[in-house]
């Protein structure tokens, strides 16, 4: 049935992500964005901000709060500023893979994290869709965990990460995205971390050998929404909107996976070396890390009872 | 649309208050023309908070207080007494002296004005005593002052990196061959001006006077060594490198040359602080006015607009080029740099003109707007310096500006010639 | 007021010596000592957000902010006596403006800390500009107020 807008006030979404628009999360966002133009007949206008024109993860998620923005495409950041509690879903070493990952996030836990959102910072999670999984780069291969001891690895400023690579013996060092590539290049740092959307972005088989599959966090990304521009929609608007961003978030989901595979190809072709480690060391050697971090930090939940998540 | 954005702010500008109001101003005044009064401002301070927030800006009060330091340390004697060991017997041979000792000290400073400041001291009283006239002696040291900020280390393109999201290394890296090119056009336009003049010669070349000045000036001129070498070789990041320069600054007037006390020192810290501050809130208010214009859609429509203009990177270099040099008459260059840069960072990456390269072309255009009447920041100091009349320092200066502009579309036509030394080294 | 105000001088100095140890410690335990220290980062860029607030406070007392003064340059001395109290006051207006909207945001925040270093809040780098706004405001009004007195004056 032809649903009819004509007494619904016509209304802006404006979405901004740091992300180019070329990332199939902002392609996934495009979608998002085709799909309510359409289905609202033009009542629902959708504009996009990507490449960080709207600032970075820390700016939008203010700005969403604020209700200066109305919708986010963000990464994990959110969970860890807005829910310190719950940043275990951007750690590493914690999660065996993508489905443990969405799993978690569908379940319980993640339902604590939406209430929270909603209650205490004003902002609806409207979903989650695919990046990657992160791996190692560096100069001199990773065959086992004990081959990144004493290694410089560069590290975004995330308490778990920092963390998580100390306990396995490796140098973390912070450098900020931009000085990336000259940091690997020049030989600042001998290693980084990253899914390999950012890995080929950033072009760093110019600049490093090896690839580590280690995948020790499959990364996502979040859609938020302000909740009272929400709930400030019509019921039908709400409609579009629900199931535009399910078809879109599908749709991103199809497309990181395919890109993830395409990519893994192009780096191996650009003269990437992969090495598979035993990822249960890997885990091992970060747990006194990990448990630290569930005892003081992630009280709301257990090792345990994320590693029963099946 | 765009009209209240534009016309708000340029009658702030106008009427004289300071820049950074100016662009808070007009952000307050046109979110109340939107949403009425009163308005949750919080989005605004976080704004102003986040735009600072960076790492890689650490780096400009180092490089500010280096060059402070250099200046009262009496690094800048040494560096001129062995630059005029090296030049002094050509035509003209004082003004080709203040040229390559502005070449040298641009390794060691990050701004044009603390170039002039330094550097001009010295030179126009020496090349008074010489018998040159005193209004070409400031014109020589207004324009190779504007190679100081091209030539790494430098504080606008740090500034453009933070602004166009570009690697800071890169683009320090890529100024180097340009501020060379700057220095050698400088040259040739004195020998052609030397030779009309019939300007003096210096006293006879000796080897055995360069090997003394260098000597003398060693230690100083290994800065420039220290700061490149470092980064290229890994040891440091770029901020990291402007940290090193500061201590290493600090060590030779304190310890070596004993030219500053811990007093002295004390000051020259409380300057670099309030010199950085002053820019940092330019920067801060200029992140709430520009996230106002994106939202509003205004750089989308200034983008288009310029693709229906040409498509051609060429054209568009050029119209951005005269456009600034426009902006420079009448905007301080930092600021100018600061304000426009999101605008023109859409423009060029849709006309396929890369930001590192064009980060060096815009730095050097607002640097000739330096020299510009009616706002020049060079030709204030110079005038502070030297007593001469403002009026009659512009008009010794205008001249001057035609090797920096052939220097500026040259490096338009040929991308090369700025891109080559990063993609080399890095 | 001279004694605060050169407290202020020494405390600008004071963190610009923090900042240049802070980035220095990096190198030293990076290069030299190969270990982890990832707070210098984040804490040195406190600093620097700390610098840069009070560095364009103590700007506005000694009245260096970047201004384009071309036409007061023009018209000469009657410029400041019919517009100097204007141009104040826009000042003056946009300063307590944000310095009043920065306050909520600092309380807002300050439950949030730093990721590297637990013990220090978020909400600093938000009260450096409800600090750096604050003196403005003072400075900004003080010239201000004498404009006023100096028009009542006339009055009577
Ligand atoms: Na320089
Ligand atoms: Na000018």
């Amino acid at each position: 049935p032809a649903l009819s807008f004509a007494q619904d006030k016509k209304v802006t979404i404006r979405i901004a992500s740091a992300f180019e628009q070329t990332t199939d999360m902002m392609q996934a966002a495009k979608r998002f964005a085709d799909l309510v133009k359409e289905r609202s007949q033009d009542n629902i206008e959708v504009k996009l901000f990507a490449g960080g024109q709207m600032g970075g993860e820390k700016d939008i998620v203010e700005a969403l709060k604020l209700g200066e923005l109305e919708m986010g495409v963000l990464g994990t950041y959110p969970i860890v500023s807005l829910t310190p509690k719950y940043s275990f879903f951007d750690a590493p070493f914690v999660f065996r893979d993508k489905e443990h990952v969405y799993k978690a996030w569908s379940g319980k836990l993640g339902d604590e994290v939406r209430d929270n959102f909603k209650k205490n910072h004003g902002i609806r999670a409207i979903g989650m869709m695919g990046r990657g999984y992160r791996h190692i780069t560096s100069n001199t291969p990773i065959n086992s965990v004990d081959d990144l001891k004493g290694m410089k690895i560069r590290m975004g400023q995330s308490k778990p990460f920092i963390d998580a690579f100390s306990a396995t013996g490796a140098v973390v060092v912070p450098i900020a995205l931009p000085e990336l590539f000259t940091s690997l290049k020049l030989g600042v740092v001998s290693a980084s971390d990253g899914p390999f959307d950012q890995i080929a972005s950033f072009k760093l088989q110019e600049a490093q050998k090896y690839i580590a599959l280690t995948g020790h966090l499959y990364a996502t990304s979040l859609w938020l929404m302000n909740d009272r521009f929400y709930e400030g929609l019509s019921a039908k608007q709400k409609e579009v909107v629900n199931q535009a961003a399910k078809e879109a978030l599908a749709y991103g989901d199809e497309l990181a996976a395919a890109s993830e595979k395409a990519l893994g190809e192009k780096l191996q072709q650009a003269g990437m070396q992969f090495t598979k480690p035993d990822y249960a060391a890997f885990m091992a050697k970060a747990k006194p890390a990990a448990d630290k971090l569930f005892s003081e930090q992630w009280s709301v939940t257990t090792a345990d009872e994320i590693a029963n998540i099946r | 649309m765009a009209g209240p954005y534009v016309l708000i702010l340029l009658g702030l500008f106008i009427i004289a208050v300071p820049v950074a109001f100016a662009l808070g101003g007009t952000a307050i005044l046109i979110t109340i023309l939107e949403r009425g009064f009163p308005f949750n401002a919080a989005f605004m301070v976080q704004k102003a908070v986040s735009g600072i927030d960076n790492f890689m800006l650490l780096s400009v009060p180092f490089f500010i207080y280096a060059g402070k330091v250099m200046n009262v340390g009496g690094i800048t004697t040494r560096i001129y007494d062995f630059a005029k060991s090296l030049v002094g017997t050509l035509r003209g041979g004082l003004a080709q002296v203040n040229v390559v000792a502005s070449v040298i000290f641009a390794g060691m400073t990050g701004t044009a004005v603390s170039e002039a400041a330094g550097l001009g001291t010295v030179v126009i009283k020496s090349m008074r005593e010489e018998g040159y006239e005193e209004d070409f002696a400031v014109a020589v040291v207004a324009a190779s002052s504007t190679i100081g900020p091209i030539i790494p280390p430098s504080v606008p393109l740090v500034i453009y990196a933070l602004m166009a999201n570009v690697s800071v290394g890169g683009i320090l890296v890529a100024g180097l061959v340009p501020g060379l090119l700057m220095g050698a056009a400088l040259m040739v336009w004195i020998a052609m001006i030397a030779r009309r003049k019939n300007l003096p010669r210096g006293p006879e070349f000796s080897a055995k006077r360069v090997w003394t000045t260098f000597r003398h000036g060693f230690l100083p001129l290994l800065t420039p060594a220290l700061l490149i070498g470092g980064i290229i070789s890994g040891v440091f990041t770029p901020t990291e490198a402007a940290a090193v320069a500061a201590l290493y600054a600090t060590f030779l007037s304190v310890f070596i040359y004993r030219a500053v006390t811990w007093r002295g020192l004390i000051e020259i810290a409380r300057s670099t602080v309030v010199d950085t501050g002053v820019i940092m809130l330019v920067v801060s208010m200029a992140m709430i006015y520009g996230y106002l214009v994106t939202r509003a859609g205004l750089t989308d429509a200034m983008v288009m607009w310029m693709a229906n203009i040409s498509t051609n990177p060429l054209i568009i270099g050029l119209i951005i080029i005269g456009f600034l040099l426009i902006v420079g008459c009448f905007l301080e260059a930092t600021a100018a740099i600061i304000i426009l840069t999101p605008v023109l960072l859409p423009i060029m990456q849709t006309s396929g003109l890369d930001p590192m390269h064009m980060g060096v072309i815009i730095v050097l255009t607002m640097m000739i707007g330096l020299l510009t009447p009616p706002f020049g920041m060079v030709l204030f100091v110079l005038n502070r310096i030297s007593g001469v009349p403002l009026y009659k320092i512009i008009i010794a200066v205008a001249p001057f500006i035609i090797p920096l502009l052939v220097v500026t579309i040259l490096l338009l036509f040929v991308p090369r010639l700025v891109l080559f030394l990063p993609e080399l080294v890095m | 007021m001279q004694r605060f105000n050169r407290s202020l001088d020494i405390l600008a100095a004071l963190l610009f010596a923090a900042a240049l140890t802070l980035v220095n410690i990096q190198i030293v335990c990076r290069f030299i000592l190969s270990i982890s220290v990832p707070w210098t980062e984040e804490v040195s860029r406190l600093v620097f957000i700390w610098l840069a607030f009070l560095g364009a406070a103590l700007g506005a007392r000694e009245g260096s902010l970047i201004v384009i003064d071309t036409l007061p340059e023009v018209v000469g001395p009657r410029w400041d006596a019919v517009m100097g109290p204007i141009v104040r006051l826009v000042s003056l207006a946009v300063i307590v403006f944000l310095f009043v909207g920065s306050i909520p945001l600092v309380n807002s925040v300050w439950p949030t800390t730093l990721s590297t270093v637990e013990w220090i809040s978020n909400g600093w780098a938000y009260l450096a500009f409800t600090t750096s706004y604050g003196l403005m405001a003072i400075y900004a009004a003080t010239p201000l107020v004498r404009d006023i007195t100096r028009v009542i004056a006339r009055m009577h």
